[in-house]
């Protein structure tokens, strides 16, 4: 289909919102209401244009206009502007922008004089200021002043909607999108406008949103009436230092950015990833990042003769290390990690081990089979049944638990143009008709529950056998949706992998291959699914980390046990932790906010890590503290940083992690290494993830009450240094 | 075969004319004319049986035949409307009746529903069979509370006598009724707007597309008329469509409830052919004016006022001729201004009424008539305007108009460019020194 | 305590004028709140809360739909809800006069409840009674139409006496019993639907 916008002709397909169709030839319209992922809704009357198009003749020819071979098809156009959000180019429209068209231009610096009409003149204190829809639109397309001669409307200020999310309610500019989106993607009816009219405004009834997904509407408000409270007064949007990048939380791996200021993590927000997250994350992953920014190991610690630990130099450190190894056979040092590692640090430790013969090898957590991933989340999201065995979503991979939801609303993932995702896909509707019956969750009650059609409470470890083999009604109910289905898709979770063994994935492959389900098995851990490409298993002969107190020796990195080795041991991790606490040599580590390197995710998607500048002192990431622990061990380093991790993992696995591209690729390893595991439950959320900045808090509160005036953002404490 | 065609008698356009019979209101104002027995009595459910007899399809005939267009307010012809519904996509169809009548001025439906409720039963068992739809409710506006009972009894009535429910009098049709009340949003009386509502939400309006007969009530098709509409559909399957279409104009036919109130002798509700001068209702029916007069609102406050003159009083109240004068028919609610009261002051009443029923969805409403258009007007009459406010009024009113989700700003518009067109001076007269030309008045008196 | 335990068959007659699905059981949501409102006056909390479990959804949207409509009250009102239609008709006849009048006299502003817990008072719009303006609604009870000065006294009298009058629904129609509309000058004219004729039950679909 043809469409003109502003006089340059555009191909595109049926379908196309008008709106797409103006950015698709390179075009802008303003627009508050409508937003990628969400219902068109045609609220704020921002994205007005003229259009017309031809009409034909009862005989099916154009009505054309003009004489001879000089003559065009007609174009009638509409009376009025028409919101290009809500309208559907067709084949031979003209568009006009505000670019050509004066009562566009007229009409929107009266909309935006409308818009602003209420909205207070907070800009310069504002948290949104620099990065404020509104900002920018009133500047492109505003008239620069309003007319309006009265006051203002007063309302709440600083109104908190949860622990996480504050809403000022004098700048809502109700453009909905955040009650649209809490119905629409995580399917909660837990915020929406009260009274009508003039008067309306955003609240909750259900004594603060839920968290979960809640922070997300944070990032899609327009203007700053939504805020992160978490990083509340932390910065000005100029001054952040943004780093896009993976989280690496859990094994979902959601695109974020992380924004840094004079070296803290202050922020974190979606990015967009069209095959994970789309432009999603959850609670966790926004807000659960205090910890990167506060008590961090910032020096080696090295324990005295009076047993206490104290701070060293890295030198001091491998001296401790050495003189503390002195005498152990190396075969015999213990070396874990923790299963957020990224594949390039995975490959040097099994380097590393092998180096040294090293038997009692490990990563944690992870599951006693492997089973590789067959689907995408893309197809879960398109699946037309899925079934989930034995797994909590909420603390396993939330998001994974939005692109079910997608599922039930029919799985319409939004068009993409050369400009981006469509910014109004007009398939998508407001309170979409879910189809409940094509989910079945089997297993514990979990959020999910509500959602599906069919519930069969069970224990979670002979979920699959039980469904291989159904023994109950709402088991065969279960069995006939899968085998009914064109595009099932099943998905494990730690209960229903906890002790599994070859013969469960021989079985699930059986069911599998039966009713044509895809699978996904949810790792252990974030990077659970590459790490197990790596021989970092018990070797023979040896023990894993649950049987940490026997191993004679060990180097751990990023875990947190509780426990000690049978002799030395050696910790690297970015805060004293329990285990860190025992430990002889403590090493500062880099959390993977400040790594580079790679992570595998739960559908076997490569994501790249980029490293945001936040400060950590002489923290190192494991590559580099390997480098240090080789050189106690007076052992050839297995990799001088990321570039040498890089050739080991393209010599041991062949795959070469320099070319992952931002959005990630879908990857297989050619052989997997199993080893029977340790039970473990996820949890998202620690401890550590929730400030523990009690003066800022207070501070904050000062600041609200006492009616601040300037935009606040204080010199983050240099974190580091030597005493 | 083409039969040579009789001239066509010449069409009725007074209740004057010895041919013509109220028809809708045959029977508002009578003892018990809401029961059963009553309406059977004076030949209710006989033009259902004939439509049974038809066929669903003949009925649509029919009714487009008829040349009927909905009495709601915009006009749509009845007929085509009703043939936009699916027929053969196995889903379920709804049909609604508008009962919504929240327009300032219209008062016509509350009567029909009190006093005459079969006669809307019969009218949506007819358009249901027609429209393949099984159910239908009929959305009543909260305060009407005695309409909603006399309707409710009327529903239980024709359950007991077979008239709702299964195979109604042995045609195979299956049809239940059911009334939902409202709880006082005059959006609701628009269509996207009362589905969202009867469907326990927030009464804001919906996207169009897709239209209702696509995707209305529960996503499934829809089809919404006026209650005036549905009733003069069962007088079209009584007395027939070329009875309908031999009242009025060419492209108005047939009879229309109008109301008149404002200061006249006798304010009511009167059943007239379409056609019918205003000054045949203001004078022969409603008794004059009680003084002097200086603008009217043809049907309902949304509609432009038009200015007292005898070219106006002479303008024959169908769709047509009234928009050729510059307004519109609406809801046919004919309201009288008296010279001695300001203008502002009353156009100041009605933007008030839009601002107060403003759903807050859109901006140009919310913010451009909700928050800012009242407090304008408010400046004006309570004495604070200043040069250049009307001027300010226009220009707004140039960025709300056709911006707007819906019809609504556009509707508090009406008042609000026809009385700067026609009555300027009083503005200016506010604006420039702060006093309005007709001071306020006592008006509250006995009747 | 719950308010709809008791009363099952009722929520089922409610919940039966709608498709069985989770979206019909959402459009019970009006009927139950006005349930409410007529048994208690107003919507408290918990009956928010009650009537979001069984409509499956929140109390958030509850209070989303209760706040949007003008009739639901989330405080009790006066014994006698005086209900003002201010708009413009009823304007025309007085009733900014008669709305002063009655805070003056029932001393109670929009929002309160007169000391002796009898009278509240509300402007509202129009009410569909422009033919009989001025007029008032009572409660849910029913509409005071033509209220003049003196009938105004007249049902204030009776309200301090807890005789509520009733309703007097008056139709301002001129069609006489014979079924003919009548002039303003009494003539009755035209015909009545006796004159008209009426099609044969059968008489199918071709003219
Ligand atoms: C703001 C607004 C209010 C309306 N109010 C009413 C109303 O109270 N009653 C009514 O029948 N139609 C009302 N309508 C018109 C309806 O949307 C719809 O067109 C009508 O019910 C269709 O019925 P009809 O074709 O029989 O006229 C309103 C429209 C708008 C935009
Ligand atoms: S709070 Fe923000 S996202 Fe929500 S309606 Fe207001 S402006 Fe839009
Ligand atoms: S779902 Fe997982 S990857 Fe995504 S933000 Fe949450 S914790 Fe991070
Ligand atoms: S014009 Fe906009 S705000 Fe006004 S009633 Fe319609 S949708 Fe609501
Ligand atoms: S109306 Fe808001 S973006 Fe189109
Ligand atoms: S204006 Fe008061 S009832 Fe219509």
């Amino acid at each position: 289909m043809k469409v003109h916008v502003d006089g340059i002709e555009v191909e595109l397909p049926a379908g196309t919102s008008a709106i797409d169709a103006v950015f698709s030839a390179g075009g802008d319209v303003p627009y508050f209401c409508a937003h990628k992922y969400l219902s068109p809704l045609g609220a704020c009357r921002m994205c007005l244009v003229e259009s017309g198009s031809p009409r034909k003749n009862p005989d099916g020819s154009f009505v054309m206009e003009g004489e001879g071979d000089a003559a065009t098809p007609k174009i009638f156009w509409f009376p009025k502007p028409m919101a290009s959000c809500t309208m559907q180019a067709t084949e031979g429209m003209h568009i006009r922008t505000a670019k050509t068209s004066e009562v566009v231009a007229k009409a929107q610096a009266g909309m935006m004089e409308f818009t602003l009409l209420n909205h207070p003149l907070d800009c310069p204190t504002c948290d949104k200021g620099g990065a404020c829809e509104l900002q920018d639109r009133a500047f492109e397309y505003g008239y620069g002043a309003s007319r309006f001669g009265f006051d203002r409307r007063h309302a709440e200020k600083h109104y908190p909607l949860s622990d996480f999310v504050i809403l000022d309610q004098e700048r809502c500019i109700h453009c909905k999108r955040c009650v649209r989106y809490f119905e629409e993607v995580p399917g909660q009816e837990v915020l929406d406008f009260i009274e009508r009219g003039g008067h309306t405004f955003i609240d909750t009834e259900e004594g603060g949103l839920p968290t979960g997904f809640s922070g997300n509407i944070t990032d899609i408000c327009p203007v700053g009436a939504l805020l992160d409270n978490v990083a509340r007064f932390r910065g000005r949007n100029w001054e952040y230092d943004h780093t896009p990048t993976t989280c690496t939380l859990c094994p979902v791996g959601c695109s974020i950015t992380v924004d840094a200021r004079n070296g803290r993590l202050e922020r974190i927000v979606a990015g967009e990833n069209r095959d994970v997250n789309e432009a999603w994350i959850c609670d966790a992953g926004r807000f659960g990042h205090p910890f990167a920014s506060e008590e961090r190991l910032t020096t080696p610690l090295v324990r005295n003769e009076d047993g206490a630990l104290i701070p060293a130099t890295w030198d001091e450190a491998i001296t401790a290390i050495n003189r503390g190894l002195l005498g152990l056979p190396l075969a015999d040092l213990g070396l874990f990690v923790g299963a957020d590692a990224t594949l390039e640090e995975g490959a040097a430790l099994a380097a590393l081990a092998d180096a040294l013969n090293a038997r009692h090898v490990d990563h944690f957590p992870r599951h006693s089979v492997f089973i590789a991933p067959t689907a995408t989340l893309t197809d879960v999201a398109t699946a037309d049944a899925v079934v989930v065995l034995g797994a909590d979503l909420g603390e396993e991979a939330p998001v994974l638990e939005l692109r079910i939801l997608e599922m039930l609303r029919g799985g319409l993932l939004p068009a993409e143009f050369a400009h981006g995702t469509a910014i109004a896909d007009l398939r998508l509707v407001e309170r979409p008709a879910r189809r409940p019956e094509r989910l079945a969750v089997i297993g514990g009650e979990s959020r999910l529950w509500g959602h599906a059609g069919h519930r069969v409470s069970a224990n979670g470890e002979n979920a699959l056998t039980r469904l291989a083999h159904p023994d109950t009604d709402d088991l065969k109910a279960v069995r006939a949706l899968l085998d009914g289905a064109e595009r099932p898709v099943l998905i494990l979770g730690a209960d229903a992998l906890r002790g599994a063994s070859g013969s469960a994935a021989a079985l699930l492959a059986d069911l599998a291959s039966r009713t044509g389900a895809k699978v996904i098995a949810i790792p252990a851990g974030p990077n659970s699914n590459g790490l197990a490409a790596l021989n970092l298993v018990p070797r023979t002969g040896g023990l894993g980390v649950d049987r940490l107190g026997e191993v004679p020796a060990a180097f751990i990195s990023r875990l947190d046990p509780g426990m000690r080795a049978g002799g030395f041991t050696v910790v690297h991790d970015t805060h004293l932790t329990a285990t860190a606490q025992l430990a002889d040599v403590v090493l500062p580590a880099v959390t993977n906010y400040e790594k580079r390197g790679t992570v595998q995710n739960l559908e076997g998607r490569l994501l790249p890590l980029n490293p945001a500048a936040i400060q950590s002192g002489e923290a190192a990431d494991l590559i580099r503290t390997l480098t240090a622990l080789a050189e106690a061990l007076g052992v050839k380093a297995p990799a001088r940083g990321q570039r040498g991790a890089q050739t080991l993992l393209m010599g041991s696995v062949g795959v070469n992690t320099a070319t992952v591209q931002v959005g990630g690729a879908l990857h297989t390893f050619a052989r997997t290494f199993v080893a029977p595991a340790a039970p473990h439950t996820p949890k998202l959320w620690t401890e550590r993830m929730r400030s523990r900045d009690r003066d800022w808090v207070e501070r904050i509160h000062d600041l609200v009450e006492g009616g601040w005036t300037l935009p606040v953002a204080p010199a983050a404490p240099q974190p580091g240094g030597d005493d | 075969m083409t039969a040579t065609a009789p001239t066509p008698p010449k069409p009725i356009t007074s209740a004057k004319d010895p041919r013509f019979a109220p028809t809708l209101y045959a029977h508002v104002g009578q003892a018990e004319s809401w029961t059963l027995p009553y309406y059977r009595r004076n030949g209710g459910y006989e033009p259902v049986k004939r439509a049974f007899a038809m066929g669903p399809d003949a009925v649509i005939e029919e009714v487009k035949k008829s040349g009927l267009r909905g009495r709601g307010g915009a006009g749509f012809a009845t007929g085509l409307k009703w043939s936009f519904m699916p027929l053969k996509d196995g889903k379920p169809h709804y049909i609604i009746c508008n009962a919504d009548e929240s327009e300032p001025g219209s008062f016509k439906d509350r009567y029909l529903l009190s006093e005459d409720p079969h006669q809307l039963i019969e009218g949506m068992i007819i358009a249901g069979y027609a429209m393949r739809a099984s159910v239908g409710y009929i959305y009543i506006r909260g305060e009407y509370v005695h309409a909603a009972e006399r309707m409710w009894a009327a529903i239980h009535e024709a359950r007991e006598a077979g008239l709702l429910g299964q195979n109604i009098l042995g045609s195979g049709f299956d049809f239940q009724l059911y009334v939902h009340r409202g709880a006082g949003a005059y959006i609701c009386g628009e269509e996207t707007a009362l589905m969202n509502s009867l469907e326990g939400l927030r009464a804001n309006p919906r996207l169009k597309p897709p239209f209702p007969a696509a995707a209305g009530l529960y996503g499934l098709p829809t089809t919404i008329n006026n209650v005036e509409t549905f009733c003069a559909a069962t007088q079209i399957l009584r007395y027939g469509a070329d009875w309908h279409a031999g009242m009025g104009t060419e492209k108005s036919k047939g009879m229309k409830l109008f109301q008149i109130s404002g200061p006249v002798a006798r304010p009511g509700v009167y059943e007239l052919p379409l056609g019918t001068t205003f000054r045949e209702l203001i004078y022969d029916w409603a008794g004059g004016p009680l003084e002097e007069m200086k603008a009217i609102i043809p049907g309902g406050s949304s509609c432009p006022m038009l200015p007292w003159t005898d070219s106006i009083l002479d303008t024959p109240m169908d769709y047509e001729s009234v928009a050729a004068a510059g307004s519109m028919l609406g809801t046919g609610g004919v309201t009288l201004i008296p010279k001695a009261d300001c203008i502002v002051n009353a156009t100041w009443n009605l933007v008030r009424f839009y601002g107060h029923e403003s759903c807050g969805k859109c901006t140009p409403c919310r913010e451009g008539i909700s928050s800012w258009m009242t407090r304008m007007y408010q400046k004006l009459v309570t004495g604070r305007g200043q040069p250049g406010d009307v001027q300010l009024i226009l220009d707004m009113s140039d960025n709300i108009g056709g911006r707007s989700f819906c019809a609504l700003a556009d509707a508090c518009l009406g008042p609000v460019l026809s009385s700067i067109k026609h009555f300027r001076e009083e503005y200016d007269a506010l604006a420039g020194t702060q006093q309005p030309l007709y001071p306020a008045r006592k008006r509250w008196k006995d009747a | 305590m719950s308010y709809f335990a008791e009363k099952q068959p009722l929520v089922a007659d409610i919940f039966s004028r709608y498709p069985d699905s989770p979206q019909g059981r959402r459009s019970a949501l009006m009927p139950l709140l006005r349930e409410v409102q007529d048994a208690e006056g107003f919507v408290s909390e918990s009956r928010m809360a009650e009537i979001a479990a069984l409509c499956g959804t929140t109390a958030t949207e509850v209070r989303s739909v209760i706040s949007f409509y003008s009739t639901y009250h989330t405080l009790p009102t006066g014994k006698y809800h005086l209900q003002v239609c201010s708009t413009l008709m009823c304007a025309l006849a007085g009733s900014d006069e008669l709305w002063d009048h009655l805070v003056e006299t029932l001393d109670v502003q929009p929002g309160e409840v007169s000391a002796d817990g009898r009278f509240s008072v509300q402007k509202v719009e129009c009410l569909g009674s422009c033919g009989t303006a001025p007029m008032m609604q009572i409660n849910d009870d029913g509409y005071y139409e033509n209220v003049g000065p003196s009938k105004c006294a007249r049902i204030l009298q009776s309200l301090r006496q807890d005789l509520q009058p009733l309703p007097d629904n008056p139709v301002p129609v001129t069609v006489g019993a014979d079924g003919r509309q009548v002039l303003a000058t009494g003539q009755a004219i035209g015909s009545s639907v006796t004159g008209l004729h009426r099609l044969p039950e059968q008489a199918g679909g071709e003219a």
